[in-house]
């Protein structure tokens, strides 16, 4: 058996000859960045982890991805990345941004393993930044003002005003935003603006648009829409960030939001239906877990779900309670700052007159990994004292109409 | 021969292979980080010699010589290591003195890196001396981090590294009832005074967990006293196995970190016999697989080697091949995931890495059979795999920071998984 043993070490000794000077260099990965990660990274994340991008590095070259070998490892664990927060086992929702599990062990096998190249002649495609409308050109383009970022702050949020200048209501389909510098646009809210005050029950969906780098617009394709009010103005709200990478530079930035109408001249209007908490418990609360329901007073299609207030760094439940106890799962979200999206179910999800919304918060950070290696969490600004959530909706048996 | 030298390849691989991922949160490789400055205005750090052997990754001389494999010769090859400043989180700055990393703003961490001399855009031109390089310019600096070679206990106790992946410990409690925590720095050297002298430590042998506050509330503690390169107290003599927790603040006002000894006999000398090998925290190669189904031997060779249970290893600990039916998965998946509990439990963390990537390896390959399910188990299946690979890898991190509590979070995420999983596969063919 020791003979045994003394050949597998040979082999292994033999499989693994080192460069001078490198004897530290172990590779225990069967994977390659060449093989199997490098497609990987390009088709999951190369819409930001791309020269130019909005990523803090780029991961589309073996020389580009090495050094954050450790720093993708614990992004991956912690499920920090992709940034799709969703636990992909609770409700069923769209263009979940997730890897698979093999393409989830190919990389941390990798990053774990000792990061090996593959072969050095292999020449792999170059990747560059694709900044484009990924619907086609939209309808109506309106370009933004220039924003100047001074060379100090690293982030800012900047609010725009922009008039659309349509002369009579139309339907919209979807709305998207080109950024001007893709490195330096973080996430956008573009909305409706508006004098009416919210009511507490559903009302016309004002926000158009929750914008994340790397997620494609949804386009309402099923009859619903939103209603863009003749002559309405657009409320652009967009946070901007710099990477290390310019930092103490001065930036500027030109984006256009796009506009796509609805072909139809009737649809059915998107409403929003609001859920907000109670007062959410405090730092040195001993229970950390807060549940509240909201009873729903007509039949109603929810189609998506927007955390628009929430702390960064707790699990958020959401599930509905039909009126015969049926309980269906709506969401499950450990919330980051910075990736407050809209999420679109699979389906439009039907509940009857009665059903009840029910959330429950968990404020305990989820994430063990930081908490484990003292990594340095999001910043924590103090957080906001109650929940809101919003429910994208459609009244069950509304009927298309004009807009 | 054939057979046999798969078994062991595998089960070498397997079981070493998990111990380098979670013992290097550094890559193993780095880049060429470039820093200015003069190329050799103070005298070199003097050369260190290491031995490329897989399983010999801990061999660190100060002169040159051969590998101590007799069987493999190899010769001990020079590398200058210096210590330096990086990010916790890459390696893509490393720099000479503390500071904050300029990606995160978290405070830089020392790393041990190989330094070399070489010119800009290639490698080809290294070397261990400065020099010029063709365009006549000085060689500059480049620094390279080195992986944990070697997370293998030194004097017969529990080896753990700290989140800060610089510190390493090692606890030892010997049978006059003394307690010794060995302190060393990423390439398990002993730490130097100047580096030892900060670190403020306890020894907690009784705790309890008071709800009202959220806190352990400590019964009992003995003050780690620095003799040398450890600390030390004597705690008497305790009914085995003893459980005893290292409480160790490694500069002053930092938090504290918990490292979790189990002891099931008193720490012996590393050079008495060991009647079972304890799993190997060093690094192999996994041959990389001509196809997909190299990866899956045949059920056949399912069972543990029976050679590797003669020498005395821990089933638990040897590497079996992904059986072909759901069924056997499913059976070996619990064996796994109670072969975990297992050695967290009786405190062996180190250990924990083998079933969990096992584990890890079986619900990646019932993942491939999740077409057979029905549409709506599929939907459990995909999530839950994810968090088993997920949680493995945790396991497999937290299993060398020595906190159980942390280990226990993770083993909760994986058990709920592979319940998931287990839920949706017929149990029967």
């Amino acid at each position: 058996m020791k003979k045994v043993v003394c050949v597998g070490l040979v082999v292994l000794a033999a499989a693994l000859a080192t460069e001078r000077g490198e004897a530290h260099k172990a590779v225990t990965s069967k994977y390659t960045y060449n093989d199997d990660v490098f497609p990987i990274l390009r088709d999951r994340c190369g819409r930001c982890h791309v020269p130019g991008g909005v990523a803090p590095m780029s991961l589309m070259t073996y020389d580009d991805a090495f050094p954050w070998g450790e720093s993708i490892r614990a992004e991956l664990i912690a499920a920090h990345m992709p940034p799709w927060n969703a636990d992909g086992g609770f409700g069923e929702l769209k263009h979940a941004h997730a890897l698979s599990p093999s393409e989830l062990d190919v990389i941390l096998t990798w990053v774990t393993g000792g990061n090996p190249r593959g072969s050095l002649d292999q020449k792999l495609p170059a990747v560059t930044l694709v900044n484009d409308w990924t619907m086609g050109k939209p309808d109506l383009l309106l370009p933004l003002p220039e924003y100047a970022m001074a060379a100090d702050p690293m982030e800012d949020t900047k609010e725009f005003t922009i008039a659309t200048s349509t002369t009579e209501p139309r339907w919209v389909r979807a709305v998207d935003l080109l950024p001007g510098t893709p490195a330096i646009v973080r996430s956008a809210v573009v909305y409706v603006k508006s004098a009416a005050a919210p009511t507490g029950g559903p009302a016309p969906e004002q926000v158009l648009a929750r914008w994340v780098p790397g997620q494609d617009p949804e386009p309402l394709d099923s009859g619903a829409a939103y209603r863009l009010p003749a002559g309405a103005q657009l409320g652009v709200r967009i946070h901007y960030k710099k990477t290390w990478s310019y930092e103490s530079k001065p930036m500027t930035d030109r984006s256009t939001v796009g506009v796509y109408f609805a072909q139809a001249s009737t649809a059915q209007e998107m409403y929003a239906l609001p859920l907000t908490s109670p007062a959410l418990p405090t730092a040195d609360a001993a229970n950390k877990s807060i549940t509240f329901s909201q009873t729903i007073d007509s039949d109603l299609r929810v189609l998506a779900l927007s955390p628009e207030q929430v702390p960064a760094n707790i699990t958020l439940q959401v599930q509905a309670v039909l009126p015969n106890g049926t309980r269906s799962p709506m969401i499950r979200l450990n919330t980051r700052a910075d990736w407050a999206r809209r999420y679109w179910f699979e389906r439009p999800m039907s509940l009857p007159r009665g059903s009840k919304i029910e959330v429950t918060a968990n404020l305990v950070d989820p994430d063990l990994m930081s908490a484990a290696f003292g990594t340095p969490a999001a910043p924590k600004a103090a957080g906001p004292s109650t929940l809101r959530l919003a429910l994208s909706v459609i009244p069950a048996g509304a009927k298309a109409v004009a807009p | 021969m054939r057979p046999a030298l798969l078994v062991v390849v595998v089960a070498l691989a397997g079981v070493t292979a998990g111990a380098q991922r979670a013992a290097a949160p550094k890559p193993a490789q780095a880049p060429a980080a470039k820093v200015p400055g003069a190329p050799a205005a103070q005298p070199l750090e003097p050369l260190s010699y290491v031995c490329t052997m897989p399983g010999d990754e801990n061999v660190l001389e100060d002169k040159p010589g051969v590998c101590p494999n007799p069987k493999c010769g190899m010769k001990l090859v020079p590398v200058r290591l210096v210590s330096k400043w990086s990010c916790a989180t890459n390696t893509a700055f490393i720099k000479d003195a503390p500071g904050k990393c300029p990606t995160d703003g978290s405070e830089l961490v020392r790393v041990t890196v190989e330094m070399t001399f070489g010119c800009p855009g290639t490698k080809d031109l290294d070397t261990l001396e400065p020099g010029k390089c063709p365009d006549g310019t000085p060689k500059q600096r480049k620094y390279a981090a080195r992986a944990h070679g070697n997370h293998n206990p030194q004097h017969g106790g529990q080896f753990f590294m700290a989140p800060d992946a610089w510190h390493h410990v090692e606890g030892v409690y010997l049978a006059s009832g003394t307690f010794r925590l060995y302190l060393y720095d990423d390439f398990t050297k002993p730490l130097k005074a100047i580096d030892a002298r900060p670190i403020a430590a306890r020894l907690v042998t009784k705790q309890v967990y008071d709800p009202s506050t959220g806190k352990e509330n400590e019964l009992e503690k003995f003050a780690l006293v620095r003799k040398g390169s450890y600390l030390e107290a004597s705690i008497g003599q305790r009914s085995l196995p003893a459980r005893m927790s290292a409480k160790v603040a490694f500069k002053t006002g930092d938090k504290e970190n918990l490292f979790d000894f189990t002891f099931d006999a008193f720490s012996r000398d590393p050079a008495a016999p060991k009647t079972a090998p304890a799993p190997v925290k060093t690094t192999s190669a996994a041959p990389r697989p001509s196809s997909p189904a190299a990866t899956k031997p045949s059920a056949t060779a399912a069972a543990p080697d029976p050679n590797l249970i003669e020498l005395g290893v821990n089933p638990a600990l040897i590497a079996t091949p992904i059986p072909e039916t759901v069924p056997e998965m499913l059976a070996q998946l619990r064996t796994r995931t109670a072969q975990i509990r297992e050695f967290i439990d009786k405190g062996e963390f180190a250990a924990v890495y083998v079933p969990a990537f096992q584990a890890k390896d079986l619900a990646l390959a019932l993942d491939e059979h999740r077409r057979e399910l029905t549409d709506e188990k599929q939907k459990v299946v995909e999530p839950a795999v994810q968090k088993v690979v997920r949680s493995a890898y945790m396991l497999d991190a937290f299993g060398d920071l020595g906190n159980k509590q942390q280990i226990l979070e993770a083993y909760a995420i994986f058990t709920a998984a592979v319940k998931e999983i287990q839920s949706a596969f017929p149990e029967k063919p």
